[in-house]
């Protein structure tokens, strides 16, 4: 009897034992297999190969709100998104639907790169050539964001203009920090100050062009130092780039009536990013201008490989990264960009034979006469018309308007749409974009005068 | 019959005999003696009422019970001089019956201070065919499925408590919570279900009862019982659904659409595109009319053919059928004195209105041993297979692009199945490159020939009580549970379906001179799926029964431990011959232009792992102490952790706890009113509590399958830290009368019960310049709530015709007593499902809408307000609009709701009738969105009645149709106060009908008992406060439609 009671003990002892040894295990055991806590190199590189997050989403108002195409007032009125129509014919305002925008999508990206570069600081990993190989892709990803998104929201830079209003310079992954906007000389600088800090813990070339490389780093500070205007720098920084990936492609070796004629991450990719094209400017709506197409050569290959033609109208058969819009950096930006600083920097000829190295392989093999300048200002005329004719949809015809007419060129854009004329006069201030109205009215922070 | 007092040792043997009180057959009762000494005797009478036990003298209280009779209780003075009969009257309700179980004790409801609502075995047989959840709507008190804040409806207890946490409620099977799928369980193997209502219930189960919790006990053998044997079987009939319900919009007006949007230029970009994407076969005919290919007469007949086609009537009459559902079941138990078992098989089997296939199988073992004089043993081993074949594709399953023209045919004149558009130009499947490719029609009536979707599952439970008696009281108990549930899924796609010709045809590369290569080889794609669902709970207790003089204590205290673990492999096969079992090569690595629009893309491969597992750790204390049967004094307190993941141990563990009173006033001496049986009041008062499961003190990541660019996995943030999240805490007090009058005839419970939530979980707004997304899980508010329930029991007839009614109503309010964030815009508050609401005094979910100054009489286009003037400015009236600017409606929850169940008997007829309510909300009905109307061809019938002229302001509110689209428009009027309803309706849940042979016919055929049955589920509405012929509950996502009615019959026998 005595001994049947102590067995009931027992059994209960047994238990609570049991159960309190299990417990710290059966607490500690992940709920899903697929989590992590990021802590390690592999983690942190496997963020920054988020390419849904990092290198597809750059940032489409760049190029809806240029000038290389214009569309039917039946296309237009067929548009699904009224915000799309508005930022086409440059209002004042909603250019941006609420909480789903350009805006959202550069500043996740952001956020990615924050949380990679405090977890790298906090973290116990060996500070060797692989650490720095991730931070350098993070500040680079994030020196691509901060400068496309000032190309859009802000005016363009001017040394004299100190007090004009950039965008906000998230400085962690906290999101209980308040958003502030800071200046655009802060911003550029900013994007200066990441991207050279990135050069040297990078590798020349990555793995894969969608990883940043030090090539991407001394390209992105190639064009951020043409948008500020100190050409010297930025034919540097251009020359630097070029010389670890100064392929071309001969443009002769494309079937011309393929729909897509360009491979991609072809050689002269140095960092692929993209975005898709948004309804606007999409291949069955984007039809380009007249002006522009005018602009080449009977035996210039880019006309019959970049557009189809369609009802006596041309559409954008897609470049580098197609059907996507390639908004990244190629060797062939590279050039006009040495060749523009070098005529700017008052080497005339040296940037005309850069110019001349880059046309010859967009020409029908034996046709293409070098091109020569009689002054800079001619010289100049050339390089930038190249420019424009070379780098279509490639969301850098709106910074260079913007950029160029900071420098007196005098662009005015134009559209027509519903039989209302719409204009864009130089230095206007609907070049710098309204934020989205749904952002001001959540921080409060102040809105681009348009 | 009569029972001398024998003294042997000084122990007097006391016995005596059990009878039932209308009709003299022995009762096999269980019997409680409590002497003086605080020692209680339990014991059980024979099969022939007959007990005995040897006790020294003395004076003791004796309690009889036994299931469906009131317990008999009196004080005896042992040895009794005469023999000792004692004679049980039946329990006249639900309210009288003895005892429920909470999972962790069987509690004697005199004794319990807590809300339950316990539902028998009878009234869940009501329901034919329906899953035992589903079955609770109908007949439970205070329970409703909440269908205004999730679409696919959510079991709510007594209104909101939690916002986030699990959206089931836990279902507890035979004292261990059931991991597996609820379907698995054969409702005719249920004993009895009690829901656990008041915050007790949390205290008791923890942190995952924040929805409540739900006990089902399964049947068991009971000791020294005849071999006994039931059988059911029934037929269901299931009628198609209303497939008009969604009232979309006509074929002729569609094809008004698509010319008029043609006649735009709308569709010219999708004409030009390379990617030859479909357009619906009348934009074709305007395509071919306006290059002069067709004549405007052919055009014209072609349109008249179309409008008189209704996509509706093919799926009526080729697509949907009649569902049938059998059920049988079959029971066998028995006992003797230390043995006692229930064997009992289950086999049903559903076709629905798709011919979808869904059978199963159920086999389940129950035993009780007594092992030794103190040491009890039972198990229980259960078995389910199933298996589910995926029907025809239905409506919103058969689509032509993303979505369907509601002229589109199915087949032609003579029922021959005729093609329709899919994913590309009819004429450029045609043309000669694609015609090399294998053929790349859509026949929505063959597909499903094709393939074969097989889900197969095998579900095994067991689980071990051993319970030890130990001296002074005491009992000690160690049980295990473990189940494995594994599915298996099968999906065919053999050559002739759609998807593998589609999947072939898109990645064939075409040569030159005619070549075509096939990446995607040519065969079958064959899919497969397996699942593995392991959970082990172990749980050991000490429990205390012990009473002395006029006191009584029962406490438990104990452990528990539940590991769960699923696990998931999948893969994916191309090319495979079915008859040789051979596969295709595969070249994952590149990418291939795609044979229409050259865009490259990688061959999907659909393989994957996963393993997901959820640990609980627990520690628990229970206690009642009771004085002279009349007063109760409970306490109970839970510590839960779980392995939430990124969060600090400390944070992992959330104790919980309730105390509670009653006070039983009819058995005080100064109550003498003599048409009251019973009369009880008794009160809890406890904390539960709630973590979400997206609460991380640090950043989560997610790794995902390999990258096409590095080849290399990627990651993604799965959560973001969120370290000023706290736990969900709610106060739940609980006030209940118990009441029983007129000897029964009519009886029940008055509980009123108040809730204070604070730190409620909800999506708050963020600036996404933070880059975390457009909102974060935030503690938006705190909350106060409160609500009474009645369920209320009468015999209403007696005599020849009977009538007994059980009644359960709910009045339940809730308002933000402190709303802690700053958002006040309005449209953030304007959602397709009600979120919680930003204003203090108004309910946790209301229904506001933008303000409606009607139709501009001009153009016909809605009209808002801005800045209190009327607007059309409609960007500004959404960004401008303040939460107080929003008009307030009302609750989106219903604050009364119930059923009421009527019993009449006549004779051996018995015919329910079941009632559900629910009163006072809104809900936002769906209106024309031309938006999707242009993007898909389809749109509500509303669209007929829009503003076409000047004048029509007068007589409808529907828009008139824009061009071009503004997006900001159609948001204003998706959101406007013309689409606001009231949701107030009444339903008959069910009829039923039964019929029950007399005993004596019965058993001219071997038979006990003899009933059949005839049953009509899913009757239909029978009030609505909307004009629109809507059900408030089948409204918030497309194709989500009413279900048939269904039609049962069958019968109930046992021996």
């Amino acid at each position: 009897m005595k001994k049947r009671n102590y067995l009931g003990y027992c059994l209960l002892l047994a238990v609570i034992f049991v159960g309190i040894s299990g417990c710290q295990q059966l607490l500690d055991e992940k709920p899903d297999r697929r989590l992590v806590i990021p802590s390690t190199l592999v983690d942190f590189q496997a963020l920054m190969d988020n390419f849904g997050v990092l290198t597809a989403n750059d940032l489409i108002s760049a190029e809806i709100s240029a000038d290389d195409y214009y569309l039917t007032d039946a296309d237009l009125a067929a548009l699904p998104s009224e915000y799309e129509r508005r930022m086409y014919s440059w209002q004042k305002d909603n250019l941006f639907e609420p909480g789903s925008n350009d805006w959202a999508y550069l500043y996740k990206a952001v956020y990615s790169c924050n949380a990679v570069l405090e977890g790298l600081e906090a973290s116990t990993i060996v500070r060797d050539a692989g650490f720095d190989n991730v931070k350098g892709q993070a500040l680079v990803y994030r020196a691509k964001c901060f400068l496309q998104g000032l190309g859009v929201w802000a005016k363009a830079y001017q040394v004299s203009s100190t007090a004009d209003l950039g965008i906000p310079l998230r400085p962690n992954a906290d999101f209980n920090t308040p958003s502030i906007r800071a200046t655009v000389q802060e911003g550029y600088l900013k994007v200066l100050t990441d991207l050279k800090a990135a050069v040297p813990l990078l590798p020349e070339k990555a793995l894969s062009a969608t990883r940043p490389s030090k090539a991407s780093a001394y390209g992105l500070l190639a064009r951020a130092f043409l948008y500020m205007g100190d050409y010297q720098a930025a034919e540097n920084y251009a020359d630097s780039c070029l010389r670890i990936n100064g392929v071309l492609l001969d443009y002769n070796k494309f079937n011309k009536a393929d729909r897509y004629p360009v491979a991609l991450f072809n050689p002269e990719v140095v960092f692929n990013t993209f975005v898709p094209p948004s309804t606007i400017v999409s291949s069955t709506r984007a039809k380009i201008v007249p002006q522009l197409l005018q602009a080449y050569q009977a035996d210039d290959l880019r006309k019959q490989i970049f557009y189809f033609e369609s009802g006596g109208a041309y559409y954008f058969k897609g470049t580098y990264f197609q059907p996507a819009l390639f908004f990244g950096l190629a060797s062939d930006e590279m050039y006009l960009t040495l060749a523009e600083c070098q005529v700017r920097n008052g080497k005339t000829d040296l940037g005309m034979q850069t110019l001349n190295k880059l046309l010859v392989t967009r020409f029908k093999t034996g046709t293409f006469v070098p091109l020569v300048a009689s002054d800079k200002a001619v010289a100049l005329d050339i390089v930038l018309s190249e420019r424009r004719k070379e780098l279509v949809m490639r969301g850098l015809r709106w910074m260079d308007v913007k950029r160029l007419n900071a420098d007196g060129r005098g662009i005015v854009l134009k559209r027509t749409t519903g039989g209302i004329d719409y204009s864009l006069t130089p230095n206007d201030k609907r070049y710098a974009l309204p934020l989205p109205e749904d952002i001001i009215a959540l921080t409060g922070m102040v809105q681009n005068e348009r | 019959m009569g029972f001398c007092p024998v003294i042997a040792f000084g122990q007097v043997v006391f016995g005596g005999k059990i009878l039932s009180a209308a009709d003299s057959i022995a009762v096999p009762a269980n019997v409680e003696l409590m002497g003086a000494d605080g020692l209680v005797r339990k014991l059980q009478a024979d099969r022939n009422g007959i007990f005995s036990v040897s006790v020294p003298g003395g004076t003791y209280r004796f309690v009889a019970t036994a299931v469906g009779f009131k317990a008999y209780a009196v004080t005896v003075s042992i040895p009794l001089p005469k023999g000792f009969v004692v004679s049980l009257l039946p329990a006249d309700n639900q309210l009288g019956e003895v005892t429920v179980s909470t999972g962790y004790q069987v509690l004697d409801r005199t004794r319990a201070t807590g809300s339950f609502d316990k539902l028998d075995k009878t009234r869940l047989d009501q329901q034919v065919g329906k899953n035992l959840l589903d079955r609770l709507e109908a007949i439970g008190n205070g329970l409703t499925f909440d269908r205004s804040t999730s679409a696919t409806g959510k079991f709510s207890i007594r209104g909101t408590s939690t916002i986030r946490g699990p959206r089931d409620p836990l279902i507890v099977v035979d004292d261990f919570p059931y991991s597996g799928d609820l379907s698995n369980i054969n409702p005719e193997d249920v004993e009895s279900i009690t829901v656990l209502k008041d915050a007790a219930a949390a205290s008791i189960w923890g942190t995952r009862a924040g929805n409540g919790v739900i006990v089902i006990t399964t049947k068991k053998g009971k000791k020294n019982t005849p071999l006994s044997a039931s059988f059911s079987a029934s037929s269901a009939f299931v009628q198609k659904p209303d497939l008009r319900y969604e009232q979309r919009i006509s074929s002729a007006d569609a094809l008004d659409v698509e010319q008029f949007l043609f006649g735009k230029g709308y569709y010219t970009s999708q004409i030009n595109s390379s990617q030859k994407s479909a357009l619906t076969p009348f934009v074709e005919l305007l395509i071919l009319n306006a290059s002069g290919k067709l004549s405007d007469t052919d055009l014209a007949l072609a349109k008249t053919g179309f409008a008189a086609h209704d996509v509706y009537e093919d799926f009526d009459r080729y697509v949907y059928k009649t569902g049938v559902n059998q059920q049988y079941a079959l029971s066998l138990s028995g006992g003797g004195e230390k043995h006692s078992w229930l064997v009992s098989s289950g086999y049903n089997r559903n076709i629905d209105n798709l011919d979808g296939e869904n059978a199963r199988q159920n086999l389940r073992l129950s035993n009780s041993f007594a092992l030794l004089r103190n040491l009890n043993l039972n198990t229980v081993f259960s078995y389910t297979g199933g298996k589910v074949r995926a029907g025809r594709p239905g409506i919103g399953g058969i689509l032509s692009t993303s979505s369907l023209y509601p002229y589109a045919a199915f087949a032609d004149a003579n029922g021959n199945p005729l093609p329709i558009t899919k994913n590309y130009r009819s004429g450029y499947l045609s043309s000669p490159a694609i015609a090399q490719l294998l053929d790349w029609s859509y026949y929505p009536l063959l597909d499903n020939q094709y393939t074969d979707n097989v889900t197969r599952l095998t579900d095994l439970v067991a689980s071990f009580d051993l319970g030890y008696k130990l001296p002074l009281g005491f009992k000690a108990s160690l049980k295990y549970n473990i189940e494995e549930q594994r599915t298996n899924r099968e999906i065919l796609q053999q050559l002739g379906s759609y998807y593998t010709r589609n999947l072939i045809n898109s990645f064939a590369q075409l040569g030159s001179g005619g070549v075509v290569s096939y990446p995607v080889p040519i065969g079958a794609i064959v899919d497969r799926n397996e699942g593995r669902l392991r959970s082990e709970q172990y749980r050991g207790q000490l429990d205390f029964n012990r009473a002395w003089s006029s006191h009584r204590l029962d406490a438990l205290i104990g452990v528990e431990w539940r590991k769960a673990q699923s696990t998931g492999v999948s893969g994916r096969m191309y090319g495979v011959d079915t008859d040789k079992l051979t596969t295709g090569p595969i070249d994952y690595t590149r990418t291939f232009p795609n044979s229409v629009s050259g865009s490259l893309a990688y061959i999907p491969d659909g393989n994957g792992l996963s393993q997901v597992a959820n640990n609980y750790f627990s520690q628990f204390v229970n206690m009642a102490y009771t004085f002279k049967d009349t007063y109760t004094l409970s306490a109970s307190a839970r510590a839960d952790a779980s392995n939430l993941f990124g969060v600090a141990t400390n944070d992992k563990w959330k104790p919980l706890w309730s105390v509670g009173v009653a006070w039983d006033i009819s058995r005080m001496s100064f109550f003498n009113l003599g048409f009251v049986d019973q009369l009880k009041v008794r009160s809890t008062l406890g904390f539960s509590g709630n973590a979400d499961p997206s609460m991380s003190g640090v950043n989560t990541i997610r790794y995902q399958v390999n990258s096409p660019y590095t080849q290399s996995p990627y990651a993604i943030f799965d959560k973001y830290a969120n370290p000023e999240l706290r736990w969900e805490s709610v106060r739940m007090l609980n006030v209940g009368l118990d009441f029983g009058l007129l000897k029964g005839r009519l009886s029940g419970s008055v509980e009123y019960y108040s809730k204070h939530a604070s730190d409620l979980f909800g999506v708050y707004p963020v600036d996404y310049t933070t880059g975390v997304g457009t909102t974060v899980l935030r503690n938006v508010a705190g909350i106060k709530g409160s609500g009474v329930d009645l369920q209320l029991s009468g015999r209403i007839l007696q005599g020849g015709l009977t009538w007994s009614s059980t009644l359960n109503l709910s009045w339940y309010r809730d308002k933000i007593a402190k709303y802690y964030l700053p958002s006040v815009q309005g449209s953030n508050f304007l959602q397709s499902n009600a979120v919680v609401s930003g204003v203090e005094g108004l309910p946790v979910y209301s229904i506001f809408s933008y303000r409606w100054e009607g139709l501009d009489s001009a153009t016909g286009e809605p009209m808002g307000f801005v800045n209190g003037q009327p607007s059309k400015a409609y960007s500004s009236i959404i960004s401008g609009t303040k939460l107080t600017d929003l008009v307030f409606h009302g609750s989106a929850l219903p604050r009364y709701f119930g059923n009421m169940v009527n019993d009449f008997g006549f004779k051996r007829f018995t015919l329910s009738v079941a009632l559900s309510f629910k009163f006072d909300y809104y809900f936002r009905r769906r209106g024309i969105d031309y938006t999707s109307l242009f993007a898909s061809g389809s749109g509500h019938a509303d669209f007929s009645d829009r503003w076409k002229s000047p004048g029509d302001e007068a007589f409808t509110q529907v828009p008139s149709m824009p061009y071009p689209i503004s997006s900001s428009r159609e948001s204003f009027y998706r959101f406007a106060e013309v689409l606001i309803d009231r949701g107030d309706h009444i339903r008959i849940q069910y009829i039923n009908l039964d019929y029950a042979f007399d005993r004596s016919l019965a058993k001219k055929i071997g038979l006990k008992t003899l009933n059949v049955f005839a049953s009509l589920a899913n009757v239909g509405i029978i009030y609505r406060a909307n004009k629109h012929q809507l059900d408030p509950e089948y409204v918030t996502s497309s194709f989500n439609l009413p279900p048939g009615q269904t039609l049962a019959f069958g019968l109930r026998a046992s021996l």
